[in-house]
């Protein structure tokens, strides 16, 4: 079940290479597609499964957040060793993991890339009795409490959302639930994180959906206020919830995903309307440059 | 008059929890494969705040130092149970816990 995958370029030489993180009981599947477009744009993907999200469904209650940091430092550390470019990008908690990789290695992130970051755990599909996490999570319920996986699964758009519904239904891409202990760690990562946030200076593309189901905009707006990067930059979609990789405007997060990261690859990567840099006058490399 | 109605409450409170939780202990299997079962689990955090600020009320009224010590300690072991347990340990934490709201209303009920 936990499905990791790497598109590497044989063929050519690529651009650079993005390490994606998948979400609180997801797996890389749900960043395939996404990984899929980035590839095509030139870049090498890496997607391996979060600590706690594997085959073994009771991993997720022994895991702590250091275990996902450390998984998080040590892919970023591995693909610096091979990649002059490496971005890092995920969603939910990934999200988090990639904005705790950019506190880490600061000079040497050359962007991340953050969507439906989840710093605070109050989005509209909670239940009515989500007044009492602190106290499940606190005490010993958070081992005997799985938030029920339930509609809308995070996806606006309603075909999609069926199909989820049933790849759900057979555990093929993830948990059904949400266990209270997976949700206690997160919480304690994204503490940590927004501890932090006044250390991070890389720049930061922040996607967050008006209507995410499972963290309002809050998180993102907490992000991009008191991070020290003056290349940042916040986008919020309208008509998607929180699994925005799947929703309504993926192809708009994809497109502005890549927009970013081309934006921010070194000079000798650069390229124009598909031109490798060798063909770029001086003129259109110095704007590059400024 | 009041302190009498506050430890009644206290108690009512706390039997109430042991029984839920020493449910939700024993037929683990049932709840984690039955989501409607959920807020009953919600209602066992809702009982722990309540336990928690009931008990933290009736450390300050007894007047001897030893007990209201004693009462903080119980109004405060959901959490110190729940900073200390590990899923290794969640059968034994589970009973120190239910182990802890029983002793505490036998507590209650002699001081």
């Amino acid at each position: 079940m936990s499905l990791n995958f790497e598109l590497i370029h044989d063929d050519m030489e690529p651009k650079g290479a993005i390490l994606l993180f998948h979400g609180l009981t997801g797996s890389p599947f749900e960043l395939k597609k996404y990984g899929q477009f980035l590839y095509k744009n030139g870049y090498d993907i890496y997607a391996d499964c979060i600590p706690g999200h594997g085959d073994n469904f009771e991993d997720i209650y022994t895991v702590t957040y250091q275990d996902w940091l450390n998984f998080a430092y040590s892919g970023f550390e591995k693909l610096k060793s091979k990649y002059e470019n490496v971005f890092v990008s995920g969603l939910c908690l990934g999200a988090v993991l990639a904005i705790a990789v950019g506190l880490k290695y600061k000079e040497q992130v050359s962007g991340v890339i953050s969507l439906s970051t989840t710093l605070f755990l109050d989005g509209w599909r909670l239940p009515w009795y989500k007044c009492l996490i602190p106290i499940g999570i606190s005490t010993i319920l958070r081992f005997y409490y799985n938030y029920p996986e339930c509609e809308p699964h995070g996806i606006k758009n309603e075909k999609t959302r069926s199909v989820v519904k049933k790849l759900l239904a057979k555990g093929d891409v993830g948990m059904n639930d949400f266990p209270m202990t997976g949700f206690y760690e997160l919480l304690k990562l994204s503490s940590y994180v927004r501890k932090n946030l006044y250390e991070f200076n890389v720049p930061i593309l922040l996607i967050h959906s008006q209507e995410d189901d499972l963290t309002s905009t809050k998180s993102a707006k907490t992000v991009y206020s008191k991070i020290s990067s003056t290349d940042k930059e916040m986008i919020i979609l309208n008509d998607s919830y929180h699994m925005v990789l799947y929703d309504n405007e993926k192809e708009f997060v994809f497109n502005k995903a890549i927009e970013f990261i081309n934006s921010h690859i070194s000079i000798e990567y650069a390229t124009i309307a598909g031109k490798p840099s060798d063909d770029i006058d001086k003129g259109t490399l110095n704007s590059i440059l400024k | 008059m009041p302190v009498i109605i506050l430890k009644y409450f206290f108690c009512f409170i706390a039997i109430f929890l042991a029984l839920l939780l020493t449910l939700r202990v024993l037929f683990d299997n049932i709840f984690k494969n039955n989501n409607k079962l959920s807020p009953v689990v919600a209602l066992i955090g809702g009982l722990f705040l309540l336990y928690t600020l009931i008990g933290l009320i009736l450390s300050l009224v007894y007047p001897n130092i030893l007990n209201k010590f004693i009462m903080f300690l119980f109004s405060l072991s959901p959490f110190i149970i729940g900073k200390l347990v590990s899923y290794k340990r969640l059968r034994l934490y589970s009973i120190i816990q239910v182990l802890c709201v029983i002793f505490s209303i036998g507590f209650v009920l002699i001081f």
